[in-house]
């Protein structure tokens, strides 16, 4: 099987360092490109088709081009509209979670204060993510809260 | 008019008169120029005329009698006119030729005719105008007439006396005899009119004398000027105030007086109630005014004097006076609204500043409200002093916006313990969770206990974070309450505290619970809040029981305060045998960041209980606590039952 391709999109360098040491820790055939913000990461996706990943983790209070308006970009452009996203964010604020929700997002993941939950949670989603791909799940039965 | 009137005195002195005096009216509402007239009063002197006897004419038609024809044309032409018409008939009587001066005047609502004889000395003169000799006589006559007319015409109720003077050897007047005095007076004291006269004044009412009635009546007597004066007598212990107008009239006078004791109370109710007006509104800060919006002149009640610091009536009334009192800067605002209330008779309402009399600022209040009187526009209305009321408001708008200020600390307070907080927070965990991996069996035992207690530490401080911001977050619900049942609400929260049950082997007995209007995370919370609390203050060597009772109660007899009457409350008791507490603590442990017990001791934030009573308090109900040291707790819940 190909390498699973991770975007990570978060514009905190600890977050990132976390997210990318957590992701070697679970030792699954994955590939991590890390992006600062929501900009960046369109520019990303839209430069060359072969960029898409499989999976993005998307933060939601960046600067320049935050969380909301990339997820909303994403599900603009038509080859993108079915990608993956999870929402990685530190606000626990419902209202939040419903946005991106309603925004298309698919699963919305608190980034935890502990380097074993955050395995655990990746671990949980990469596999998801893999299940998703090989039974062609319906997206609407992804919508998954960690 | 004058049926009922003809008292024997009245007739007395037109009797006596030397002219025949007639009254005479209109007995139907005829047209103008056919007017029937019936004799309404006739002297002795016209019966005599019209029938050459003492018969009485009165109520007969004048048109039957002597000269009647031409005297009902002039009566009709005086009628139209309003003029007197004057003049001479001849008649033959006994053979001898007598002339007669006929004058007709309009006289109330009918005609007074006047017939005197006229003597050798007026044919003599015919040149003259003026009629002469016994002329003078009924004159005088018409003049008593005229002048006792008045009063006798117009009331019915009017005591008629006739009093003659007592001298005394210096030939003063030392008394009064009553001579003569209709029934008007004994129907007014209760006594027989016929006791009365020829009585003196002083015999009758010895009171005449210090009362000054005498004085005044023997003046009335010497000096011949009519006089008037309002006396109160007391007869068979019932006051009775008389208003009596006297009158010299021959070797004697006339007294004409009128019961006015109903307006005499009448002016004294007045009198108080004015008195009780004045005195309420000085009491309540409060001034009136009535403005005939035509004039100038402004009617204000004593209390507006003193509004402004002034005496009454200590600066004068005028329109232009009142606008001194302004502060320069309302000027304008008031004399806009008053212009407008003038012109379109508009309601005025208005604060205004004024400065009183020791130029003292005050806030004033007047509001005025325009009504039509018999052709003038007035405005009344009300001053009130709003000063106290105004600097209150103004008071109350700093704390109000002190409040807004602090709420808003509070958002922003929030926001950073929300997200400023817990991010730098969760770096030091997650580092520390980094460092306690990789660093597995490597450190000292010194350095993992550091590192420990860092962990605990940033555990504890992520827990007081999480509690102040569910504190501040229960009054910011949006959510509309809902039906929750209470069973689901344990069961939810039993589950998430399953492990530590079992680690402490702890029993958790409830009843069947009601369901309640409510917000059911919020609900949660409290229950978890409570529960958690039996389980971490628990006593050592004693297992954890928990038991949960559910009653229902009436507002009214149940003795807590913070219960409404009539309303119906679901009472909740969470009973534990944990460690408890001392009476004396039971209130304070609501209270926010209270702790009871060593933080080492017992893991807490101290908000717990905080939390619970802001639900509770949201929920409009009330939450009690109850402890023994040693024993247990108790915490009481009432939530209103579902109507």
């Amino acid at each position: 099987m190909d390498k699973l391709k991770i975007l990570l999109v978060d514009d905190d360098e600890d977050d990132r360092q976390f997210f990318a040491d957590a992701l070697e820790g679970i030792e699954l055939n994955t590939e991590l490109c890390q992006l600062e913000n929501g900009k960046s990461c369109m520019e990303y996706l839209l430069g060359d088709p072969e960029n898409t990943p499989d999976l993005v983790f998307l933060d939601l209070n960046m600067p320049i081009m935050n969380g909301f308006e990339c997820l909303e970009a994403i599900r603009r452009t038509p080859h993108l509209k079915d990608l993956l996203v999870a929402i990685y964010s530190t606000s626990s604020a419902e209202r939040d979670i419903e946005e991106t929700f309603e925004k298309g997002a698919n699963i919305y993941i608190k980034k935890p204060s502990s380097f074993t939950e955050l395995k655990k949670s990746l671990k949980q989603v990469v596999k998801m993510n893999w299940a998703y791909h090989l039974n062609d799940f319906k997206k609407e039965n992804f919508l998954l809260k960690i | 008019m004058l049926d009922g009137m003809a008292d024997d005195f009245f007739k007395k002195i037109v009797d006596d008169a030397n002219a025949a005096l007639l009254y005479i009216a209109t007995s139907v509402e005829g047209s103008l120029k056919t007017r029937e007239f019936i004799v309404k009063y006739a002297n002795h002197k016209a019966n005599k005329f019209f029938t050459n006897s003492s018969e009485s004419i009165k109520g007969l038609p004048l048109i039957q009698f002597n000269n009647g024809g031409e005297i009902i044309l002039l009566a009709n032409k005086v009628l139209e006119n309003q003029e007197s018409e004057v003049f001479n008939i001849s008649r033959i009587e006994d053979t001898d030729t007598i002339n007669y001066n006929v004058k007709i005047e309009s006289f109330y609502d009918g005609v007074l005719i006047t017939i005197t004889e006229l003597q050798l000395e007026y044919l003599l003169d015919k040149e003259s105008k003026l009629p002469l000799g016994n002329i003078q006589a009924r004159t005088r006559e018409l003049e008593i007439s005229n002048l006792f007319g008045v009063r006798v015409l117009d009331s019915n109720d009017s005591i008629i006396c006739y009093l003659k003077p007592i001298l005394d050897q210096k030939n003063e007047i030392k008394d009064f005899l009553i001579d003569y005095i209709n029934n008007r007076m004994g129907e007014i004291a209760n006594e027989e009119t016929e006791l009365i006269a020829g009585q003196t004044i002083l015999e009758y009412y010895p009171k005449n004398l210090e009362n000054g009635v005498l004085g005044i009546l023997a003046e009335c007597y010497n000096t011949g000027e009519n006089k008037e004066y309002t006396r109160e007598f007391i007869f068979n212990d019932v006051s009775i105030w008389l208003s009596t107008r006297a009158v010299k009239m021959n070797d004697g006078l006339v007294l004409f007086s009128k019961d006015v004791t109903q307006e005499k109370k009448y002016e004294a109710q007045l009198f108080i109630q004015n008195r009780l007006l004045s005195e309420a509104e000085h009491v309540a800060n409060i001034g009136s005014f009535r403005w005939n919006l035509g004039k100038e002149e402004i009617k204000y009640s004593d209390n507006v004097y003193r509004l402004f610091g002034f005496e009454p009536n200590e600066f004068d009334n005028k329109y232009d006076r009142l606008l001194t009192f302004l502060h320069p800067n309302d000027l304008e605002k008031v004399k806009a609204s008053f212009k407008e209330a003038r012109i379109n008779k508009a309601k005025l309402d208005l604060v205004f500043r004024v400065y009183t009399k020791s130029s003292e600022l005050r806030y004033m209040n007047t509001i005025g409200e325009c009504y039509q009187k018999e052709g003038n526009w007035y405005m009344v209305g009300v001053i009130r002093d709003v000063t106290k009321q105004i600097e209150s408001e103004s008071v109350l708008q700093i704390k109000n916006s002190e409040l807004k200020r602090t709420n808003a600390d509070l958002e922003a307070f929030n926001r950073v313990a929300s997200h400023d907080l817990q991010e730098p927070l969760r770096k030091i965990q997650m580092f520390v969770s980094r460092l306690d991996e990789e660093e597995q069996g490597h450190l000292s035992i010194r350095s993992q206990q550091y590192l420990d207690k860092i962990k605990s530490s940033s555990d504890r401080m992520r827990n007081l974070i999480n509690n102040l911001l569910s504190y501040s977050k229960v009054d910011e619900v949006t959510e509309q309450p809902r039906r929750v049942d209470l069973n689901d609400v344990l069961n939810n929260v039993l589950e998430d505290l399953g492990e530590r049950i079992n680690d402490l082997n702890a029993t958790v007995d409830s009843v069947s619970l009601p369901v309640v209007n409510g917000i059911q995370f919020q609900l949660e919370q409290l229950f978890a809040n409570l529960i958690g609390n039996s389980l971490k203050y628990v006593q050592e060597g004693v297992q954890p029981q928990i038991k949960i009772l559910s009653s229902v109660v009436n507002g009214n007899t149940s003795s807590v305060d913070a219960l409404l009457p009539n309303i119906n409350y679901v009472k909740l008791q969470f009973i534990d045998n944990g460690i408890g507490f001392e009476e004396k603590y039971q209130e304070k442990i609501f209270e926010i960041f209270q702790r009871l017990h060593g933080k080492t001791e017992f893991s807490g934030t101290g908000l717990g209980l905080s939390i619970c009573k802001k639900i509770v308090q949201s929920h409009n109900g009330a939450i009690l606590a109850k402890g023994e040291l040693n024993k247990g707790a108790e915490f009481t819940i009432y939530l209103p039952t579902l109507l």
